[in-house]
């Protein structure tokens, strides 16, 4: 386990290079701005410093376009809009927003954006925003959607055949089937909501396995698409579940990594049985994201950002 | 040169009482008058009903709407065949109101019933008792459609179902995808396109027709409108005429940081107007009014609640006492976007809370599963679809002013039964659905004891292959042949008249709407059910003829 950075700031998302197993790069959104972090140097880089701005941009959402190792692209979301790079951080155009300007809560690309080049941002007031043009020009599309605050997103890894997306709200959770055109609440239980985590099983043509993490009352389970829920190990997850990480090994058996405020645990079996990892977090500070830049399995590495800005690098722990 | 036939004036002056079985005789005549003048349009291979018009100089009217046909039977020379048609023509022209679609399926289902059921009464039958067996069949005939309902989805599929309703491929792709995004409650205005194609535009958040009490409060001169961002709202019904009464308001506002505000009200005076537009500062406080969209109706009160919903406001109700002595910070209500030009103003991102505005939806779409008044239920659609945050536009183009009016009526059949259909879903069409309740019905019939009761089933089992046998001869086959081939292909199948061959209905997309088959069962089997408890006719000294073409035309 190692100690990254020591300022006080707040680590809202992390976005893991496509190639991190050989450059040790990821990219980071904090409430200091946004930057490049090498995982072997431990060298922080302002990836704003071409716009030399006066004061420090909060960044809470980051995104890398699926096909960064070509095309270079990065999308941070901010207080007022998204900003793209096509080089890798060196420089920024801010994308072409509705009015009012947004402030943008996280970042979804298409996982067939290298075709579509679809890319999604939720919104704190504006619900859901839709680039179909990599990012240059953005739209509103709420059809549907009642509760603009969004929080979360998820999308299906068959989006290019089945074009689904959900977003969890203050008040629940929205799917859309036509690519982010139009809404409707899912049956989540309102009263469970607000909705901070949504998790899609890689395998969820097959078995429309859902996860969602709530504020108040921990981790729940759809195996129906969304038509019911049941709650997940809730003496593990008593209350904010702030992250879900899936992946699946190749018998389609879905490992698990959820974050709560004070401890990471994973899961090699669906979430029927769990490890917790050990976290050093600082006194008075908790876990605020995590990132598996190589997926959750057996001993690759998570990096855990922290609510003072620090990240921290830990590895999954084995089977046993 | 020889003219037209001279039409039987019936005798107006003098009132009659008919008494069966003459009544049943003649009320019969008219009802199969009707069906057999609809009959020709039922399926995908219609068949033309030409209708005279009024004009002799005018060629006829090309129909295949049954429900056109209908309405423009408007009267019979015969005053008790003339009652049986216009009870029929007031069931199809209902059912139209009511899911915009199959009213020849419901005139050839009334058809069969009517007629099968009163052999069975001439013969020594009872009607009561056979009504109250119709009446009693329905619930098990929709729960069977129940179980063979399909849900729709989909811009294709979507576009698929309406093609089939209005045989318009441009039409109905573009109806798809505009039911797709704003599903089965959201707002759809259907306009005059300028040009020969049909295009549609996607309007964000909601919006009344009513616009801004001055074109001088428009400030983008571009747009020509006004964009209040990240503003509040003051909604009320008021009347504001003296200056000072609006002062304390704008103090309010000015001392709490608000930096726009749109205040909508019934009327305001030119002297309170000119108070607003003097204390506008751009960037600082942008002030606009507009009037409350139909504030001087019992639906200015309904519009108020939703602007509250989607706001987080309180309005200020003139009927309720209230002035802007009640003005407070806590009635405004706040969007990221509000606009208004001459004559709509819109809401886009209000701040209300979701909770309550979820609710208010909910209520709402229960009044509206509740409401049988067709006027009832498109205030309470519109008014969902604009609580849901979008609508269309949908301009509609064509060859001429003529064809244009055409597509539009086309395009509002087919949205209409598209909603139904995403409300309640498919099932099998081409009469497949209808056909695939039998066995149902004939297991009913061998379970009955009751001799009325297992004529009603016999009769209805009969009459729901009525609708396949008539599309099948519309389309110039043989119907006992083709019934004998997809009552052997099983549950499901039917007849594709554009191909000639039997298939399964659903992997061939010939669907029909849930709603609308549940809709013409339901209502058919009541009405024939009545109409079989008719002893006597009375006819009126002066028939209401005003009355009766006012209502169908």
């Amino acid at each position: 386990m190692q100690e990254m950075d020591e300022f006080q700031d707040y680590v809202y998302a992390i976005a893991p290079s496509p190639d991190f197993a050989q450059d040790g790069i990821c990219f980071v959104g904090r409430k200091s701005g946004f930057f490049r972090w090498d995982s072997r140097s431990l060298d922080w880089h302002d990836a704003y410093e071409s716009l030399q701005l006066p004061d420090a941009l909060v960044t809470p959402a980051v995104a890398l376009s699926p096909t960064f190792s070509n095309d270079h692209t990065i999308y941070a979301g901010t207080n007022g809009g998204v900003l793209r790079s096509e080089d890798g951080g060196r420089s920024w155009v801010l994308g072409n927003m509705p009015k009012p300007p947004p402030v943008i809560t996280v970042l979804l690309p298409s996982p067939n954006f290298e075709q579509d080049g679809t890319i999604f941002a939720g919104s704190m007031e504006d619900g859901v925003l839709r680039s179909p043009d990599r990012g240059t020009q953005w739209h509103r599309w709420n059809f549907g959607l009642v509760d603009l605050h969004v929080l979360t997103m998820a999308i299906s890894p068959n989006f290019a055949k089945d074009q689904t997306l959900w977003v969890g709200t203050d008040t629940g959770i929205f799917r859309s089937i036509n690519g982010g055109r139009s809404w409707r609440p899912l049956n989540f239980p309102s009263d469970l909501a607000p909705v901070l985590s949504l998790a899609v099983s890689p395998t969820y043509p097959d078995d429309e396995t859902l996860f969602a993490g709530t504020e108040m009352h921990g981790l729940y389970l759809s195996r129906d698409d969304g038509k019911s829920w049941q709650c997940v190990s809730a003496e593990m997850f008593p209350e904010t579940v702030n992250t879900i990480l899936v992946s699946a090994d190749f018998g389609g058996a879905l490992y698990l990594a959820v974050a709560t405020d004070s401890a990471l645990s994973v899961s090699y079996d669906a979430g029927n049985t769990w490890h917790n990892l050990e976290i050093p977090l600082p006194e008075d500070e908790g876990i605020s994201t995590v990132a598996a830049p190589l997926g959750v399995r057996p001993g690759a590495p998570l990096l855990v950002g922290i609510t003072d800005g620090q990240i921290l690098q830990c590895s999954a722990a084995s089977h046993d | 040169m020889v003219g037209r036939a001279p039409i039987p004036k019936p005798d107006l002056r003098k009132p009659r009482v008919v008494f069966n079985p003459i009544a049943y005789r003649g009320f019969q005549r008219g009802v199969n008058l009707i069906a057999e003048a609809v009959r020709p349009t039922l399926g995908p291979l219609p068949r033309k009903v030409a209708v005279a018009r009024s004009a002799l100089s005018l060629p006829p009217e090309m129909l295949d709407n049954g429900a056109l046909i209908a309405r423009r039977i408007q009267e019979l020379p015969r005053r008790n065949e003339d009652m049986g048609a216009m009870f029929l023509r007031h069931v199809l022209w209902r059912l139209q109101d009511d899911v915009g679609d199959g009213t020849a399926t419901a005139a050839v289902l009334f058809q069969s019933l009517y007629n099968q059921s009163l052999r069975y009464i001439v013969a020594g039958g009872s009607p009561i008792a056979l009504r109250r067996a119709f009446e009693e069949a329905i619930p098990l005939i929709r729960s069977e459609l129940d179980a063979m309902t399909l849900q729709v989805q989909g811009a294709t599929q979507l576009a698929q179902l309406a093609e089939s309703i209005c045989h318009d491929h441009e039409l109905a792709t573009i109806l798809g995808e505009i039911h797709d995004i704003i599903g089965e409650y959201g707002q759809l205005d259907i306009r005059d396109g300028r040009r020969h194609e049909i295009d549609r535009e996607y309007v964000e958040g909601t919006y009344w027709n009513s616009g801004v009490l001055s074109p001088d409060m428009i400030t983008d001169h571009s747009t020509l409108r006004v964009d209040l961002q990240d503003a509040a709202i003051l909604i009320s019904d008021l009347a504001m005429k003296e200056p000072h009464e609006l002062v304390p308001v704008l103090e309010a506002v000015r001392r709490a940081g608000i930096r726009a505000l749109m205040i909508t009200v019934d009327e305001m005076s030119p002297s309170v107007r000119g108070l607003l537009l003097a204390n506008r500062r751009p960037g600082t406080l942008d002030l606009a009014a507009v009037r409350t969209p139909d504030s001087r109706r019992i639906e200015g009160r309904m519009v108020m609640e939703d602007m509250a919903a989607l706001t987080g406001g309180r309005p200020l109700i003139h009927d309720a006492g209230e002035t802007l002595n009640n003005f407070s910070l806590e009635r405004l209500g706040y969007a990221r976007l509000i606009w208004a030009d001459k004559t709509k103003f819109g809401i886009i991102g209000g701040k209300g809370d979701p909770r309550a505005l979820q609710a208010h939806v909910n209520n709402l779409k229960e009044a509206f599963a509740r409401a049988r008044d067709v006027d009832e239920r498109k205030r309470l659609r519109e008014r969902i679809g604009r609580l849901l945050g979008g609508s269309a536009v949908l301009w509609v183009g064509g060859l001429g002013p003529s064809h244009i009016e055409a597509r539009k009526s086309l395009a509002i059949y087919a949205s209409d039964t598209l909603r139904g259909i995403l409300r309640e879903g498919v099932v099998p069409g081409g009469g497949t659905a209808l056909l695939d309740c039998v066995p149902r019905l004939r297991a009913r019939f061998e379970q009955a004891s009751d001799a009325d009761e297992r004529a009603a089933y016999r009769i209805l089992a009969q009459a729901f292959e009525a609708p396949m046998r008539t599309i099948v001869t519309n389309a110039g086959y043989d119907a006992s042949e083709v019934l004998a081939e997809v009552k052997l292909a099983g549950r499901g199948h039917g007849f594709d008249v554009r191909s000639g061959r039997v298939v399964y209905m659903a992997e061939g997309g010939i669907l029909d709407s849930a709603a609308v088959q549940k809709a013409i069962v339901t209502d058919v089997i009541s009405a024939a059910g009545l109409a079989l408890t008719i002893e006597v006719l009375v006819q009126r000294k002066d028939p209401p003829v005003a009355h009766h073409k006012a209502a169908g035309s």
